[in-house]
């Protein structure tokens, strides 16, 4: 099954993640939100499958290229 | 009367000293020098003709009103250099951090105006914290200057629209001595040429306060928007100094060579050095291998009055040199490759670079010098793939050079082949006189790359591909591309000199093209600078 890597696109901080590890998500719903440039950005998976890892957690500053899941599809 | 005379005395010795003691005390600890201290060293001894040193800050309603702010922040008016008159002004960092009031906007459009209507250079020395906020906010009470000074001019100018006005009219200088930030930092860098001091001057779109607040991203002013920054890697900054004087001293040496506006030649200076001499280290420095680097800087200074050469962009984009030079005491451009850095390729980066000095040099009527020796475009996928891509940016100094009505003269010293000669100009591109040295080779491609198209099936096919080759780009060489002299049979240069002779022959050429009138072509509003 392959693998898809979720990135982040901007730095920002992680305001909520809406998965765990194990859900099944479908193309389009909404991973994570990151706050940057004082907006909210929702990050969407481009695919349906099943998170195999998510990378990061509420509060959390990050940086473009980071991981924020890994979805099996 | 004398009463009077001595109150007005003592107000202006007031005025005069700036921010309070303590903000000059530690302007000095930063080993800073103030606004004042910079535009004495700036403009010859007692020129300085202030202007609106009298300005009274606008009540904003804030706290900051309390606070006396002469001149509000800012040093404005007319100085000379050697002699020559220049609108100068400086941001007073001693006094509210030399930000943006209304006042300031004020002084400074009308010296830009000034600058423009009188046909004299701007200069401006940077230092300030950006726009006052609370002046921003404050009530609008007091603007019935703003931008009605001088309606002849396109009236309500405002800062950050002037130097798009002035650009191609007067020349601009900015010398960066500390910081500025975001959209304040637009106008300096629209200027023609920036000179930053190393470790006290930053300017970014982002400060790092904001980059923090938005994207929750650290990082220091220096990795921002420091000198080395824009020095090598952004190309921002034509000169990078390690103090106030130094920064200084270069401007006053580089409005040496240039006019003071559109209409006038820069002046002409008595260097002192022969026309007509020649320069037998000429022979010694390009080597009998083309292939091996040498430094085009030893070339430039053996050719120009007493070896004196400015060069911009020095850091950035290495390969290509810049510069002004005087040859028989007049400015000229010098644009070279430099084959003893990356072996004088051609990049992005020396595109923009060359692209944008040929724009400078015509727009102020300073004729300009080619010294050509380049294996061409560095080829890799970085380059075509990059964000400014090649095939885009490449055409920019094609584009200049054909636009161009000065005076151009072309020296080819060692290769340049295919693209390379639409960089580095051909005689139907618009160049005036093209000259080669014996140690030339000048071809409408690279003899290598032709024998592996025109033989590709005899080589792909032969038991010794390398022998083939070789034996091909012999016969190549003697029959079709006997250089130099294949590109002087086919007229794609005009003569062949003796290097020692370039120094006279340039000197010659110059004055038979001084009166150099483009003819002219169809009307249009303005060209479409290729992006």
């Amino acid at each position: 099954m392959p693998l898809e890597t979720i990135e982040v696109p901007l730095a920002g901080k992680v305001l909520k993640v809406n998965v765990n590890r194990g859900d099944k998500v479908t193309e389009g719903s909404e991973i994570c939100t990151i706050e940057s440039m004082k907006m909210e950005n929702p990050i969407l998976t481009p695919v349906s499958g099943i998170v195999k890892e998510v990378g990061v957690t509420p509060g959390q500053v990050v940086k473009p290229h980071e991981t924020i899941a890994v979805i099996e599809y | 009367m004398s009463g009077r005379i001595k109150e007005v005395e003592e107000r202006r010795s007031h005025l005069l000293k700036g921010g309070a003691p303590k903000e000059v005390e530690r302007q000095h600890q930063m080993g800073k020098l103030t606004a004042r201290e910079r535009l004495e060293k700036l403009v010859d001894p007692g020129t300085l003709e202030e202007i609106d040193l009298w300005i009274r800050s606008v009540k904003t309603g804030f706290p900051i009103d309390e606070t006396e702010l002469p001149g509000d922040a800012v040093i404005t008016g007319i100085g000379r250099i050697d002699g020559r008159p220049f609108c100068v002004f400086a941001h007073d960092f001693t006094v509210a951090g030399g930000t943006f009031g209304r006042a300031l906007h004020h002084k400074v459009i009308r010296i830009m105006e000034m600058a423009l209507e009188k046909r004299m250079p701007c200069i401006q020395l940077v230092d300030s914290g950006g726009e006052r906020l609370q002046d921003g906010f404050g009530k609008p009470a007091w603007r019935p200057l703003l931008g009605g000074a001088n309606p002849s001019v396109g009236g309500a100018l405002n800062i950050y629209q002037a130097p798009g006005i002035m650009s191609g009219v007067v020349p601009q200088i900015t010398v960066m001595l500390g910081p500025l930030y975001a959209g304040s930092a637009y106008s300096p860098t629209m200027a023609d040429f920036m000179i930053m001091r190393n470790k006290t001057s930053f300017m970014s779109v982002c400060s790092p306060p904001l980059l923090k607040a938005i994207t929750f991203t650290d990082a220091t002013q220096e990795e921002l928007g420091g000198a080395e920054l824009h020095a090598t890697i952004t190309g921002t900054a034509d000169f990078v100094t390690e103090t106030d004087e130094e920064a200084i001293e270069i401007c006053r040496e580089l409005v040496t060579y240039i006019p003071l506006n559109n209409t006038e030649k820069p002046p002409v200076v008595d260097t002192g050095d022969d026309p007509n001499r020649m320069d037998d280290r000429l022979l010694e420095i390009v080597p009998a291998d083309l292939s091996e680097p040498y430094d085009m800087h030893e070339i430039i200074r053996c050719v120009v009055d007493n070896g004196q050469f400015i060069e911009l962009q020095k850091l950035f984009a290495k390969s290509l040199i810049i510069g002004f030079a005087r040859l028989n005491g007049r400015t000229v451009g010098i644009v070279a490759n430099n084959p003893g850095k990356e072996n004088g390729i051609l990049t992005l980066n020396t595109c923009d670079k060359q692209a944008r000095f040929i724009r400078w040099c015509d727009a102020f009527n300073v004729p300009i010098i080619f010294l050509v020796d380049t294996p061409g475009f560095l080829s890799s996928v970085e380059q075509e793939q990059s964000m400014d891509g090649l095939i885009r940016t490449g055409p920019k100094p094609t584009f200049a050079i054909c636009e161009a009505t000065v005076p151009m003269i072309t020296v080819c010293i060692g290769k340049c082949f295919g693209l390379a000669r639409l960089i580095m100009g051909t005689l139907r591109m618009g160049i005036d006189v093209a000259y080669c040295w014996p140690s030339a080779q000048v071809a409408r491609i690279n003899p290598e790359e032709a024998i592996d198209v025109i033989y590709k099936k005899e080589i792909c096919s032969a038991e010794e591909p390398d022998r083939v080759r070789r034996d091909k780009l012999a016969w190549l060489l003697e029959n079709h591309l006997d250089f130099p002299y294949h590109a002087l049979k086919q007229a794609m240069v005009n003569d062949i000199m003796d290097p020692r002779d370039t120094r006279p022959v340039l000197i010659k050429t110059l004055e038979n093209l001084a009166n150099k009138k483009k003819l002219p072509t169809a009307w249009k509003k303005h060209s479409l600078v290729p992006q």
